[in-house]
């Protein structure tokens, strides 16, 4: 376990230097400036420590949000002066340990500082068998797609997403007419998840299966599917080319695979792969957005509150969003 | 819009090839009334104008009132649909829209003219509108609820960012959708709409800044409650003016006074004249409000699944 402690303050940096002298914890400093820059290459189980001594209201707010917003993420504050009043409101936002200043002068212990750590699990990595209902040894495939080489297994985020009702669209269009209603839609797909660096990997007859690379502490891919859900009314109204609503349902899911570039994809088999196919096809109804608990771990705080849990599939916890009315 | 010696050229050869002198007059007298091409060359009445002579006069005079890019478009629809039941063939008409493209404009099939091409550049007029004539457009008008308290409560950094990051979202969806950005106070602004579905367009883009507006409280807002705003959309004839702040209009007015006094925080008001013009998918996506004091008015406002 890492410990990175932004402060500039000489009592902050003298307690965890001595930390780091008898324990065997490896603390490194950095300035509270350089926070936004630190938080970048972190290692996914490591421990932030935030002094706030020299900080405003503003600041202090804006720090916090930094902090608990970088999904899996664990940090702890400082307070030399004793500023803060409501201690407890830190913990409540995702904080696991707070310092201050009567035991920044008692000292810090190794002892501490672990329990700080294990007080909120980290959503980094678990290891665990492969399989159902099990959690996967994360391979993280990166924040893009630099690192990624084919032929290599690596963790990604899937993404399955179909067209709902094709037996009535196909009535409706016929065979030959249901392509031009498609085509927007597909472009609709490519142009929603490249934000969050997706690609799709796969085209299904009236969907793709996408990737998304993975980190191992943050998945911008439940943002991207969160603003489909949102925006299917607007998406049907504007470019479908449908003249009725279009109805798509959509799955995300944290798995490992050995990444084969697109095309190259028929021989492959995957656990992963066979249950974003089994839960976008047998389990996901017709205008819904599911997430299983591996995704849901790295879900924006600020938008946990609309999954509601959906059933369990094949050993896993699936999770629907809340639809927009 | 600049013209160029080969633009000017180019059209004055098309009209050279392609048709007769009355012809020439019949077109430039659609947009210069009363013109005189004898009195303009300065033929005498008895003498017929030579095809080349006139054709380069009606380019120049059209060059010199600004008409170029309306003239254009009348060639270029003659050329693709044709003029009053008869087909014409209009040479360099693929040479015509390549230099006219270049400046940055392109032609919209819809309402038979060129406008500016959004990706080049983006103007208040969207290159084509002509000062102190009248057009129908359809406005949208946003205001950020409580300005004044917050403007008391925090410091003036978060509220420049925050309302900075409120007029991004404004913009982005707005442009997407061909509206343009005539006015932005601190507290709020106005938004046109021209061209294309402008009702569903503005109507949509209402809808869409209520959603990122949204996203933005739950993931990036910087005060401690969520940003709120009221929009507004209502459409009808108003007079253009480059500086649009100038403009004095009831629709404006009508469009203002309906997000002011008819609107309740993050909702959307779209005026019965709007809603009438509106997808029926579009419709269904509204709901009505109490009736006002002299209109129907419908809402729309983001609402989840218990």
């Amino acid at each position: 376990m890492e410990i990175i402690v932004f402060s500039e303050t000489r009592s902050v940096i003298e307690a965890f230097s001595g930390l780091s002298r008898k324990g065997k914890c490896d603390v490194s400093f950095m300035k509270i400036g350089e926070l936004r820059k630190g938080l970048g290459g972190l290692a996914p189980d490591s421990l932030v420590y935030l002094d706030i001594s020299r900080m405003d209201d503003v600041a202090l707010r804006k720090a916090l949000r930094m902090l608990s917003g970088n999904n899996g993420l664990r940090y702890a504050v400082i307070d030399p002066k004793n500023a803060i009043r409501d201690a407890g409101a830190l913990f409540h936002g995702g904080a696991c340990d707070y310092v201050c200043r009567e035991t920044l002068r008692d000292g810090l212990t190794e002892k501490r500082v672990r329990r700080a750590a294990g007080f909120r699990k980290s959503d980094a990595p678990e290891t665990g068998p492969e399989g159902a209902g099990s959690r996967t040894t994360y391979k993280p495939s990166g924040r893009d797609w630099k690192e990624i080489r084919p032929g290599q297994e690596y963790t990604f985020c899937f993404m399955f997403i179909e067209l709902d009702n094709l037996k009535e669209s196909k009535k409706v269009f016929g065979d030959a007419n249901l392509s031009n209603p498609i085509e927007p839609f597909l472009r609709h797909v490519e142009r929603s998840i490249s934000p969050a660096g997706g690609r799709v990997w796969m085209w299904t007859d009236y969907g793709a299966i996408v990737l998304f690379p993975f980190d191992g502490r943050r998945c911008e891919a439940v943002l991207s599917c969160f603003k489909m859900i949102l925006g299917r009314k607007v998406f049907s109204i504007e470019e479908s080319g449908f003249n009725a609503m279009v109805s798509y349902r959509i799955v995300l899911h944290i798995g490992n695979t050995v990444y084969r570039v697109k095309g190259e994809t028929g021989m492959l088999v995957a656990d992963s792969l066979n249950s974003i196919f089994h839960l976008g096809q047998k389990f996901a109804r017709p205008g819904n957005f599911y997430l299983t608990d591996e995704v849901f771990a790295f879900t924006p705080s600020a938008l946990r509150d609309f999954f509601v849990p959906a059933g369990g599939y094949e050993g896993r916890e699936i999770l629907r969003m809340r639809l927009p009315l | 819009m600049r013209i160029n010696v080969r633009l000017r050229d180019l059209l004055t050869q098309a009209l050279v090839e392609s048709m007769s002198v009355d012809m020439m007059v019949m077109l430039v007298q659609r947009f210069i009334p009363y013109y005189n091409l004898q009195e303009r060359t300065g033929f005498p009445e008895n003498m017929s104008v030579p095809n080349r002579d006139a054709a380069r006069q009606i380019i120049s005079d059209i060059r010199d009132n600004r008409l170029v890019l309306q003239f254009a478009a009348l060639l270029v629809v003659m050329h693709t649909e044709g003029l009053m039941g008869r087909r014409y063939v209009i040479p360099h008409m693929r040479e015509i829209m390549a230099e006219i493209h270049g400046a940055g404009f392109v032609f919209d099939r819809e309402f038979h003219t060129f406008v500016e091409d959004s990706r080049i550049r983006r103007t208040r007029n969207w290159g084509i509108l002509v000062e102190g004539q009248e057009y129908v457009f359809t406005f949208l008008s946003l205001d950020i609820v409580g300005n004044t308290a917050l403007v008391r409560e925090y410091p003036e950094e978060t509220i420049k960012a925050t309302y900075g990051d409120l007029r991004g979202i404004v913009q982005r969806s707005i442009e997407r959708r061909e509206g343009r950005l005539w006015n932005w106070e601190g507290d709020g602004g106005l938004v046109a709409f021209y061209f294309a579905k402008k009702f569903n367009a503005a109507t949509l883009s209402a809808i869409d800044i209520l959603h990122d507006l949204f996203l933005y409280n739950r993931l990036e807002c910087r005060l401690k409650s969520p940003l709120c705003v009221r929009l507004a959309v209502h459409g009808g004839p108003c007079e253009f003016r480059h500086n649009t702040e100038d403009i004095v209009s009831d629709t404006i007015n009508r469009t203002l006074e309906i997000e002011a006094e008819h609107t309740r925080p993050n909702t959307v008001t779209v005026s019965n004249v709007v809603y009438l013009a509106l997808d029926p998918l579009l419709q269904e996506m509204l709901y009505p409000l109490p009736a006002s004091d002299r209109s129907i008015l419908h809402g729309y406002e983001l609402r989840w699944e218990e």
